[in-house]
This record gives C-alpha cells, structure tokens and sequence, in this order.
C-alpha cells in the first residue's frame, strides 16, 4: 500500500487552462532565468511545455513507473539520462559563423549529431492532415498530497510545508541518491551535478510568502496559470477544482494525488474527405484524453461545451468568465503583490 | 581481527594505496554481505531492489597501520567498472567506509542508535575530501568535512585500492572523547571496526551497500 500522505494545514494548489496556452515557453524561460541559470542545472526545466501526444520531457516519462499506482505499493522507475532529460548542448558558433566554414559546415552540437533533446517533439502533430491536432501539457512539479519522492527519500531530505503543501528538498540533507528521481511518476526532479544533489520546482516559495505569484504564473501571456488554496472559496482554483470540477489532474491513476490541476482541450472539428465540416466530432480522440486525465475528462469536456452554447445563446457562464480571467488579479488567489517589490534571494 | 601495526614509514608512503611500504603489513581478508533489504528504509528502495542484487562486493581485503601520529586503513576489493565520475544522471561513484562505535554499544547494521552513535570516514571516488559521517540510525547520517581526514583512492587489474587515514589521539589529548560524534583512537588501545563498499556501477549508493556482518577487533598497536 502506499504511505500514509504527510498532514498539512492547507493545501495550494494550481488550475492550468490547457484551452488558453499558446506554447510560447514564457513560462518556461521564466523559470529558467530565476532559478536554474547556474552551473550543473544547464540542462534542467523546472517548468516545461510539452506537446502532446509526444514524448514529453523526459523523452517517455509517461512509460517510466513510479508512484503508487492505484493507491498501491511503489512502482519501480529509473532515473531517466541526461539525453532523455536533454542535454544542454554547446553548439559550434565558432565554425559555423567566425571560423570562414560557413558554407560546409551547418550548425550542430559539439557533441555531434543529435537524435534527442528537450522538446525535440515540439509542435510535432498527430493524425493526418487536415485533421491531424496537437496540445500544450503544462509540467511543473505537481507537489502532490502523497509525494512519491518525499516517501522514497531514506534520509527525510524531502518535506511537504505544513502552511501550503509546498514540498522542498533540502539541499543540506540531500546525499544526491536520486532515489525521489526515480519515484516521481511525473519525472520532474533533476540532479545537479556540480552541488550533487536533486533539485526541481520550489513553486517559487519565497515568492509565495511575500504574496506573490510564481513567476510562471505570473508571466504567462495567456493568464493560463491559476494559483490558490484549495479550500479558499473565493479562489478560482477552489470554484474549478472543488465546485465547478472543471480542472483535472494529470494521471490520477499514478496515485500521488497531485494538485496541478487541467482544464482538458478542447477539440476542433474533423472535416470529411470533401473538406467539409463534420459538425460535433472532435479532432482530439477522448480516449487519447481519458489516458491522460482519467474517464471524468468526459463529463469535464461535455460541461465546457455546454457552458459555451449558454454564451452563444446569450445567457451569462461563470465557468467561462473564471475561465477568461478578464481581470488578471482574480486567479492568483490573493497572490497578486507586485514581484518588483521583492529582492531576488543570494 | 584486525591489527594496526605500527610501523615508521612517512604520512605521504601510508596514504599512498601502491607505496612498498604496506608489504610489511598483513592483509586479513573479510567476507561483506549486502545489508538486508527489509532495514532499507523506504518501501520505494524495498520495491525496487527486490529482484536486482546489491552489495555485490564479496570481499575487502583490509591492511591497517599506523605511525605514532595516524592511523592508515587499505582497503582493496575487485570492481569489473572503475566508477570515479558521476556523468550521467543515472551514474553513481564507487566508495568505502570504515565504521566505527562511537560507544561499544551502538549496532553495526543499523548504523547505531539514537543513542548510541556510528562515526564512519566515507572516501568517495568522485570527491576530492573524503567525509568523517555520523550517524544514529538507518538514514540519520551527517557528513562533515574532518581536516585530519585523507584519503587516496588507485584503480587497477579490476580492483580498487584504497588509503584512508586519520589522526591518532593522545592520552593526554583533550579532546580524546567519544561523546562527540567522532571516535578518536589511540596507540595500544582495542576497539571495534566494520566495512562498507559501494560498488557504483550497480547503482549502489546510500544503505544499498556491501558491509561486514558485524563489528571486528581492531588492535591497534602500542
């Protein structure tokens, strides 16, 4: 059976809106540039957009293990390489564009050919044109209710906040074992390798106990990212999670009850072999999505559809208004203080 | 049993695995045994390693000696992979231990007790220090930096060999204690010893680990 979860006081918790991301990486580079600009985190994305279906990042994690499937006992993994986490190559600049080869060579990784790396998939496609579809998955770290790495770590480096569910690593008791690397079903831990131990996505807590978003959140173009407690009512994350049920969690299945949360894609429609219209199918197969966010995403996709019909017809949707976050201020569930405020911590 | 000769050679020869010096040591050869997977303490580690055999180094062939001034353990045991740089995410070092009681009560396979402390100099390959660890239980361990801790590591022939060493308390040595967290020996005194190899390209790392079954006799000299 799977360890009882760690208690904590309150929980937070994120809604993404797979329907509002427009792949731009923001998000990302945000990420990237306030936390893992140093050396031995050249290769790491604590925050990363994946295209699905694809790959994702690491290359197959989806097919790696790990958790409590089912609630049960721990599923062996591995650690997933540096190739499937995908390297931080060093490209030949100097060949290509100062060294006069300009015209023989083309611009590659020192370490030669590549066939793999972060987001080698990108905007790649399913299915044949014209109906061939693709989404964004949003990945950070789920800091789940049951934690498989914190329940895999034998020296306790790994903790959950009692104040927000948060859970850390601490960089002072991690031996670099990597054992959490390895149960995370989501693979979202990454080894240093100049400090020697595991690092992943902090949900940018400092910033969170001075009452600011994270810094994906608070980037992201698309006001895709909602952040809030589960149990603060007047959130949208609590309205989307808890009473709407509009937002799902990735892999429910995985057992480690993650609180990212996923407002499913919606679908295009499908056109016939005359190229015309073939009103009510749906470019992205539910059984695609039910594999990702379990067989509620049905009842999910079903209720978003109709919210939208009310709007064509006039009549007002609160769903949808939550949704479109006209008013940035409102998803950040209070989290909503300037980050110019803050001093970034040495 | 293990017995510290004394010996006059020079700090640079002892800590040097191939110095000539150490053929006027004996060598004791010790059987290690994978520690038992239902001690490792996470149900993720049991899980795993259930079916995959760890703790895989069968013997250590121990050499200890000291001067006066310090006290030298070799250590050497056949490893098919020299594993002394971490490259890859899924890549672990080869490494060795000597354990000590910090009192003659704390348990060997449990890496002592609440109570009742272990105090191991933890040479890894990678590393250019090795560490002076404590611990009281099972996935307690502190690693600290000793100065008087060194440590020199060779590979060859499919074996590594391997100097550690540290300073020797004396009697009128005022921080000659045991309560510290840290074991000081002394010249003529008998303590207990154990033995640990990690052999990295088995991913072994942490309480996946080969290890004498229990405490041995060291003699050190007078």
């Amino acid at each position: 059976m799977a360890p009882e979860p760690p208690k904590v006081k309150r929980q937070l918790a994120a809604v993404f809106d797979m329907n509002k991301c427009l792949g731009c990486q923001t998000c990302t580079i945000a990420c990237k540039t306030l936390w893992t600009d140093e050396e031995g985190m050249e290769y790491m994305w604590w925050n990363i957009v994946s295209t699905m279906p694809g790959k994702g990042t690491p290359k197959d994690w989806q097919e790696l293990g790990g958790g409590f499937p089912n609630g049960g006992d721990p599923k062996p993994s591995r650690i997933p390489t540096i190739k499937e986490y995908g390297e931080a190559w060093e490209f030949n600049y100097e060949d290509v564009f100062y060294g006069g080869n300009g015209m023989s060579q083309h611009l590659q990784p020192k370490s030669g050919e590549a066939d793999w790396g972060a987001q080698w998939d990108e905007d790649q496609a399913t299915g044949d044109y014209p109906n061939s579809y693709f989404f964004y998955l949003q990945m950070i770290c789920m800091h789940c209710t049951n934690p498989a790495c914190l329940a895999a770590c034998p020296r306790q480096a790994i903790y959950k906040r009692v104040d927000d569910g948060i859970v850390l690593i601490d960089q002072e008791r991690c031996n670099g074992y990597r054992f959490c690397m390895e149960a995370c079903p989501y693979k979202r831990i990454y080894f240093n390798h100049t400090k020697k131990v595991s690092q992943k996505c902090i949900l940018c807590y400092p910033r969170i106990e001075e009452g600011v978003a994270p810094a994906c959140f608070r980037q992201c173009p698309g006001r895709v990212r909602f952040l809030g407690f589960l149990d603060d009512e007047d959130s949208a994350v609590h309205k989307l999670v808890k009473k709407w049920k509009v937002a799902l969690p990735l892999h429910p299945e995985y057992g480690t009850q993650p609180n990212v949360y996923y407002v499913p894609p919606l679908s295009p429609p499908r056109f016939d072999d005359d190229g015309d219209v073939i009103e009510g199918s749906e470019r992205i197969p539910r059984s695609y999505l039910e594999s990702l966010f379990g067989p509620d995403v049905d009842r999910v996709l079903d209720t978003l559809k109709a919210e939208m019909e009310k709007t064509r017809n006039g009549d007002k949707s609160e769903i949808l208004d939550t949704l479109i976050a006209r008013e940035w201020k409102h998803i950040f569930g209070g989290f909503t203080k300037d980050p110019a405020t803050l001093r970034r911590p040495t | 049993m293990v017995k510290a000769k004394r010996v006059s050679s020079s700090d640079t020869s002892l800590l040097d695995p191939a110095s000539p010096e150490w053929d006027q040591v004996g060598a004791v050869e010790l059987p290690l045994q994978p520690t038992p997977l239902g001690s490792q303490p996470s149900l993720y580690v049991q899980a795993k390693w259930i079916e995959k055999p760890y703790g895989v180094t069968q013997h250590v062939s121990v050499r200890a000696a000291h001067n006066g001034e310090r006290l030298y353990f070799r250590l050497s045991w056949a490893d098919d992979t020299k594993n002394d740089f971490i490259r890859d995410t899924d890549q672990f070092a080869d490494a060795a231990a000597v354990l000590f009681p910090v009192n003659g009560a704390a348990p060997l396979q449990s890496m002592g007790t609440s109570e009742a402390a272990v105090n191991a100099w933890y040479w890894r390959s990678d590393l250019e220090e090795p560490f002076s660890v404590t611990a009281q239980g099972i996935g307690t361990t502190k690693r600290t930096q000793d100065p008087e801790l060194a440590a020199k590591g060779a590979y060859g022939d499919g074996a590594w060999s391997m100097v550690i060493r540290r300073r020797l308390a004396h009697a009128a040595d005022a921080s000659f204690s045991h309560s510290q967290g840290r074991v000081n020996l002394m010249a003529g005194a008998s303590e207990l010893v154990g033995f640990a190899v990690w052999q990295g390209a088995n991913q072994e790392r942490g309480g996946l680990k080969a290890i004498t079954p229990d405490w041995l006799a060291l003699e050190i000299e007078a």
